[in-house]
C-alpha cells in the first residue's frame, strides 16, 4: 500500500535550488534508508515528507495532498524523530514523551489518563520507564534518541521519518537502535531513516533511496541500490559490497587512500 | 539516574515516584497560594494610617457578612482607607504581579530563551511613548491611559511587521530584532517628547510615570481592567501544553501536531494585551517577568503547566511585597520600579544557581 507519494518535488532555501524533480513513494511496512553526502538535500526532503516545507510539486499521504491535512491529523499518521539536541529548558524524559499526544488533545484541555498510560507503554516499549524522571538533557545521545523514539509511538502514528537516527550514538547503541527499528518495523510500522552508513542500510532496511545534490540517483531495493558503483558515484569513494556465508552483506572501504575531499562536493549551509 | 536505579531495587513504580512527585508539588502550590492571602491580608493592615486589630475584626466581620453600607456608616474613615484606597491597590498589586510573570514565562517559552522578558516585542516602549504622548498633549487621565495602550499594541504590531518582511528566515531571531528595532525607535521617540516637555510639572509627570507606581490606580481603573487581564491570564495558562512543545523549536512542534502559528498569534497578542494594561494602570514596572519565571522554574522544572500558574502566585506575591516597602519604607513613596530592581536583582543572583537548572 501507497503511504506517502511524492511527485515531482522541487524546493530552494531563498534562491538555492536544494532539489530537483524527486519522485519517491513510501509503502506500508518499508523501512527506507536515505542516503546522500552533506548537503544533498536529505534533510530537506524528510522535512517535506513531514508537511513542514511547502515544495513544489506534489506530495500525497493515503492519496490525500499533505496541505489538506490539519497539522494534528498529520501528526497522527507521520511522527518526527529529530536528531538527539539539547534543549534549553530542562523538560523530564516522561514530559517529552507526553508531547507526543499534544495531536490529539483539544487545544484547551489537559492530557487525560489515556495520554499519560500512553506515554507510560511508549516508554516502556524502548525499556527506559526507569529514567522516565530524569531530566532529558541529563541522558546520554543513545538515550535520548530512545526517548524520542517513545515519542513517536505516544504519537501513534504508523510512520516514523528519523533523522539520521544513529548520529552520535557509539557502536552498541548504533547496533540496538538499528535493531529496534527492525524490530517496530516487523509490528507494522513504516522507516524512513536518513543515514550516513551504508552498512546501517544493508543491515536494516528493504529499499535504499540515494541523494545527490538534490537529485535521486536511485530508489530501489538494498541490494540492487547499493552496489560499488553506485556508491562510488555518490561519494567519490571506493568501496566492495561483501557478503558473509549466511549472505549478511556490508561495505568496506578499499582501494588506494588518496585523500581528496574535492570529491565531496562542500556542505550547502542551507542543510 | 543512580536515585532511579536505587528505585528500582526497591521496588517502587514510575507511577508511584510519579504520585509522591505530583503531592510534592501540590503542597507546595497550596503554600504559595496561602502566602499569596496572607501577604494580601497583611497589605490591608500595612500603613500610614494605624489600624488596630479590634477595629478592623470588627469592620471585617460587618463588612463581609454582607453589611457593607453599615460596616461604612460606622467606620468612614475605616472604610475609606480599607475598601477606597488599599484594596484596589492589592488588587491591582497581585493582578499586574501575576500578569508581568506570566507573559514573561510565555515569551522565555516561545522565543525558546530564558534572558528574555515581556517587553521584548517593544510593548512597553510603545506605552511609556504613549502615555507621555498624552501627559505631553495634556489630555485627561483616561486619554493617557488610552494613549498608553494603544502605543503598546502598535509597537509590537511593529515588531510583527518587521519580521513578516523577512518572511523566510528563521522567524525567531527576525521577531526579536524586529522588538529590538520597534523599542529603539519608541524610546527614542520618548527622548524627543521627554525634550520638549515642560520641565516644572510634565517632564517630572513623565519621569515618575516611567519609574512605576501603584499610586495611579485608582479603583474606577482597577474595576474596569481587573476583568480583561485576569481572562487575558487565564488563556496564557491554557496554552500552556503547546508552549512547551513550542520551546522545542516550531518545526519540531508543528511535527507534534501543534499549530504554531496559531498558538503564536494568540500567545503574543495576550502577552501583548496584559503588559499594556499593566502599563496603563501602574506604569513600568520591571524585573518582574524576567526573574520570576526563574524562579518558578526552580521550584518545578520547565514543564509550563505548572511553572506558569506558579509565576502568577509568585509574581502576585513579589509586587505586593515590594508594593508594601515602597508605602511604608520612607515618609514618601518610592517608585516601585526602583524598588522591584533593587529587591529583585539580589534576589535573582541568589537563585541563579538553583535557577541554572531550569535551563542549559
Amino acid at each position: 500500500m501507497e503511504l506517502i507519494k511524492a511527485r515531482n518535488v522541487g524546493f530552494s532555501y531563498a534562491s538555492q535550488r536544494v532539489l530537483h524533480g524527486i519522485d519517491f513513494t513510501l509503502y506500508a511496512g518499508d523501512v527506507v534508508s536515505l542516503l546522500g553526502p552533506n548537503g544533498s538535500g536529505k534533510s530537506t526532503l524528510l522535512k517535506i515528507l513531514l508537511g513542514l516545507y511547502r515544495s513544489s510539486g506534489e506530495v500525497t499521504l493515503l492519496g490525500k495532498k499533505l496541505q489538506h491535512y490539519k497539522q494534528a491529523e498529520l501528526a497522527q499518521h507521520i511522527a518526527y524523530v529529530p536528531q538527539s539536541h539539547n534543549m534549553p529548558f530542562t523538560f523530564t524524559a516522561f514530559d517529552v514523551v507526553l508531547m507526543g499526544r499534544l495531536a490529539y488533545c483539544g487545544m484547551f484541555s489537559n492530557y487525560s489518563k489515556v495520554d499519560r498510560n500512553l506515554a507510560h507503554d511508549a516508554l516502556e516499549k524502548v525499556a527506559m520507564s526507569a529514567l522516565a524522571d530524569e531530566p532529558f538533557s541529563n541522558l546520554s545521545g543513545g538515550q535520548q534518541q530512545l526517548v524520542l523514539i517513545a515519542r513517536a509511538l505516544a504519537q501513534q502514528a504508523h510512520i516514523l521519518l528519523m533523522d539520521e537516527p544513529v548520529n552520535g550514538l557509539d557502536y552498541g547503541n548504533q547496533i540496538r537502535l538499528l535493531r529496534l527499528i527492525k524490530d517496530f518495523s516487523s509490528q507494522g510500522y513504516t522507516f524512513l531513516k536518513t543515514t550516513h552508513h551504508p552498512d546501517h542500510a544493508l543491515y536494516c532496511s528493504n529499499r535504499v533511496a540515494l541523494l545527490k545534490r538534490g537529485r535521486m540517483l536511485a530508489c530501489d531495493g538494498v541490494e540492487r541500490v547499493l552496489t560499488a558503483e553506485n556508491i562510488a558515484t555518490l561519494y567519490g569513494v571506493e568501496v566492495e559490497i561483501m557478503c558473509t556465508e549466511q549472505g549478511e552483506r556490508f561495505c568496506l572501504p578499499c582501494g588506494s587512500a588518496s585523500i581528496d575531499f574535492k570529491a565531496v562536493p562542500a556542505a550547502m549551509s542551507a542543510a | 539516574m543512580v536515585r532511579a536505579q536505587a528505585d528500582i531495587a526497591s521496588g517502587v513504580t514510575l507511577q508511584q515516584r510519579q504520585e509522591v512527585r505530583l503531592r510534592k508539588e501540590q503542597w507546595v502550590f497550596f503554600v504559595l497560594v496561602m502566602l499569596l492571602l496572607a501577604v494580601m491580608q497583611m497589605s490591608l493592615l500595612l500603613g500610614k494610617y494605624p489600624i488596630s486589630a479590634d477595629e478592623y475584626l470588627a469592620f471585617a466581620k460587618l463588612y463581609v457578612t454582607g453589611h457593607g453600607a453599615e460596616a461604612a456608616q460606622r467606620f468612614s474613615t475605616l472604610y475609606s482607607v480599607l475598601v477606597e484606597i488599599r484594596l484596589p491597590r492589592i488588587i491591582a498589586a497581585s493582578i499586574i504581579g501575576a500578569a508581568l510573570a506570566v507573559a514573561g514565562s510565555t515569551f522565555q517559552a516561545m522565543f525558546v530563551n530564558p534572558l528574555v522578558s515581556p517587553g521584548l516585542l517593544g510593548v512597553l516602549a510603545g506605552a511609556s511613548f504613549g502615555a507621555a504622548l498624552g501627559m505631553v498633549l495634556r489630555l485627561p487621565w483616561f486619554g493617557i491611559q488610552l494613549a498608553a495602550f494603544v502605543c503598546g499594541a502598535l509597537a509590537v504590531a511593529l515588531a510583527l511587521l518587521i519580521a513578516m518582511i523577512y518572511k523566510n528566515s528563521r522567524s525567531v531571531i527576525i521577531l526579536i530584532l524586529g522588538g529590538v528595532i520597534s523599542s529603539s525607535l519608541f524610546t527614542a521617540l520618548l527622548s524627543v517628547l521627554k525634550y520638549t516637555a515642560d520641565p516644572y510639572d510634565t517632564l517630572p509627570a513623565i519621569v515618575y510615570w516611567l519609574m512605576g507606581s501603584l499610586s495611579f490606580c485608582d479603583s474606577a481603573t482597577v474595576g474596569l481592567l481587573f476583568g480583561p487581564m485576569l481572562a487575558a491570564l487565564i488563556g496564557l495558562l491554557l496554552l500552556a501544553k503547546q508552549l512547551n512543545a513550542l520551546s522545542l523549536g516550531d518545526e519540531e512542534a508543528r511535527a507534534l501536531g501543534v499549530n504554531v502559528r496559531r498558538i503564536k498569534v494568540i500567545a503574543i497578542t495576550l502577552a501583548t494585551l496584559i503588559s499594556a494594561l499593566c502599563v496603563v494602570m501602574a506604569g513600568v514596572i520591571g524585573w518582574i517577568g524576567l526573574i520570576i519565571p526563574h524562579i518558578a522554574r526552580m521550584l518545578f522544572g520547565a514543564d509550563n503547566r505548572k511553572v506558569l500558574p506558579a509565576s502568577a502566585l509568585i509574581g502576585a506575591i513579589f509586587l505586593l511585597v515590594t508594593d508594601n516597602l515602597s508605602r511604608t519604607l520612607f515618609i514618601n513613596e518610592v517608585p516601585i520600579g526602583i524598588l522591584t530592581s533593587l529587591v529583585g536583582i539580589p534576589i535573582f543572583v541568589l537563585v541563579l544557581k538553583n535557577a541554572r537548572e531550569g535551563f542549559k
